[in-house]
């Protein structure tokens, strides 16, 4: 009996401090923590152009010749980012006509398994554009992750970089431009 | 009459409860932990729980309840080993904690990922409002009627790794990263061979910054996770065999949903959730009693309608208690 408690005991201790870490969410902080990555003041980039699922390209600075701004959302077609895109589309993109709405994939490997991703959940087509990122180019370049939102206004202006959440930092901007 | 064998309690109420309140919303995209809280039998001190679960994906439901599938090529595998241990604290009054550890072996479209950690881990606590054994074999008085009654709490903790961590994608995590208290009850009836069971419970999350999201720092906000409830209702019919043994097959259908959180104290419109589910579950209790065994499959309803913003899932889990005194 006692045997058992003990091999109890230890092993929820094991369990406790097993991982480093931990106590970031239990004691969770709200100091900005951004430094120089962009995100704190507008910047310039450089053009970005990615593989289009359409078999084409798709060229930032050429979208900005007829649009307002370009929106590049970073997508792993998974149900967190099917629920920021859905708010997209439903919210967004009607609100904002002279915006385009861009879907980057960054994570199949070729144009085609994008393609397939893109259409097996329901976004392949308007109003979204849908880049693959093959290479890894604009995620690198823009230090994106999953659900991250991208502004990029005339000029190549980098006016938003950081996750979706509600969209309600997405549309100020929009506002904005 | 009231059937005298204290363990008996044990064999139906720790297989349904274990399997109602537990797994029913799991899934790595969603955390692991936040697992079944142990229930002790009535008139034993302290009870020790270790359960392992594999729960494989098929798919999701998008925010308006659409089935999609997962990307070509995707295998998603989450692995939790929970343990657990109850402790009476008086006649009426037991408390536990529980403790998943959590395994994600995930290829997603052209991602892979092997993670590991901690859950989320839960504090629980019991009132049992009966002060005797509640199994009947027959009934013959009204009294024979009344159900075992629980009502108690849960706080969950989050120890393990969230979307607010050190992760790149949400099949990384472990844990939803944000504290909630839930209010549960469990109300349970066995005239044997059969037993009925129903149980549910409603959950608060607090308030937290943030300041990260998938390892990226962002512009600092508030967020919280709306409420969340979960009801079940199980039927299982118990088998005695010859040397003492007990098997119990248990039958039950699931519902959790979440209301939609907040972001900065504004509504936001991405969140809540919810899932349905139907699982199956054999337990077994050796002649002792002290040791009790089972097996449980899980599955989401795949159906448009029956989910929403969450992963359609099957769950196979193991698991063995014991009653040390």
């Amino acid at each position: 009996m006692y045997s058992i408690k003990a091999g109890t005991v230890a092993l929820l201790i094991l369990l406790t401090t097993a991982c480093g870490g931990i106590t970031d969410d239990l004691r969770p902080s709200g100091a900005d923590q951004r430094g120089g990555n962009g995100n704190v003041e507008p910047t310039t980039i450089a053009n970005l152009s990615l593989p289009s699922i359409d078999g084409g390209v798709i060229d930032v600075a050429s979208l900005l010749e007829d649009h307002d701004g370009v929106v590049l959302y970073f997508t792993m077609w998974c149900p967190v980012c099917d629920s920021h895109m859905s708010h997209l589309r439903s919210a967004q993109t009607s609100r904002f006509p002279r915006v385009a709405f861009v879907l980057v994939d960054y994570v199949s490997g070729s144009v085609n398994e994008a393609r397939m991703a893109a259409t097996a959940a329901g976004f392949a087509g308007p109003p979204f554009m849908v880049a693959a990122d093959t290479a890894g180019e604009a995620e690198d370049r823009l230090q994106a992750t999953m659900g991250t939102t991208v502004v990029i206004g005339p000029g190549m202006r980098l006016l938003l970089n950081e996750d979706y959440k509600d969209g309600a930092k997405l549309a100020e901007t929009l506002a904005g431009l | 009459m009231r059937r005298p064998t204290l363990n008996l309690l044990g064999g139906a109420v720790i297989l349904t409860a274990s399997l109602l309140a537990g797994n029913a919303h799991a899934a790595s995209c969603c955390g692991g932990g936040g697992s079944a809280t142990l229930t002790l039998p009535k008139f034993s001190a302290s009870m020790v729980g270790l359960s392992v679960d594999t729960e494989t994906y098929h798919g999701f439901w998008d925010q308006q309840g659409k089935r999609r599938d997962d990307p070509p090529g995707s295998t998603l595998v989450q692995y939790r080993i929970n343990a657990g241990y109850a402790r009476r604290l008086t006649d009426h009054w037991q408390a536990s904690v529980n403790l998943p550890y959590v395994l994600n072996d995930n290829r997603y479209s052209g991602v892979s990922s092997h993670t590991q950690g901690l859950g989320d881990t839960t504090v629980g606590i019991w009132r049992e409002f009966f002060d005797n054994i509640m199994c009947v074999t027959s009934v013959e008085t009204l009294e024979d009627l009344l159900p075992a009654l629980y009502v108690g709490g849960a706080l969950t903790i989050p120890t393990g790794i969230s979307p607010y961590d050190d992760v790149t994608n949400s099949f990384d995590v472990t844990g939803r990263g944000f504290y909630r208290l839930d209010l549960n009850l469990l109300v349970e009836k066995t005239v044997y061979p059969w037993t009925v069971t129903l149980s549910g419970g409603y959950g608060v999350h607090f308030e937290r910054p943030v300041n990260r999201e998938y390892g990226v720092y962002v512009t600092p906000y508030t967020k919280k996770l709306g409420d969340r409830y979960n009801v079940a209702f199980g039927g299982g019919y118990t088998w005695f065999l010859g040397n003492g043994d007990m098997v119990t097959a248990t039958g039950t259908l699931s519902d959790v949903r979440e209301f939609a959180g907040t972001i900065d104290g504004r509504n936001d419109p991405t969140s809540g959730l919810s899932s349905r589910r139907w699982s199956l579950a054999l337990g077994w209790n050796t002649p002792d009693r002290a040791w009790v065994a089972g097996a449980s499959f899980s599955r989401s309803f795949r159906t448009d309608g029956w989910g929403a913003n969450f992963p359609m899932t099957d769950i196979v889990s193991l698991r063995i208690s014991h009653v040390l005194d």
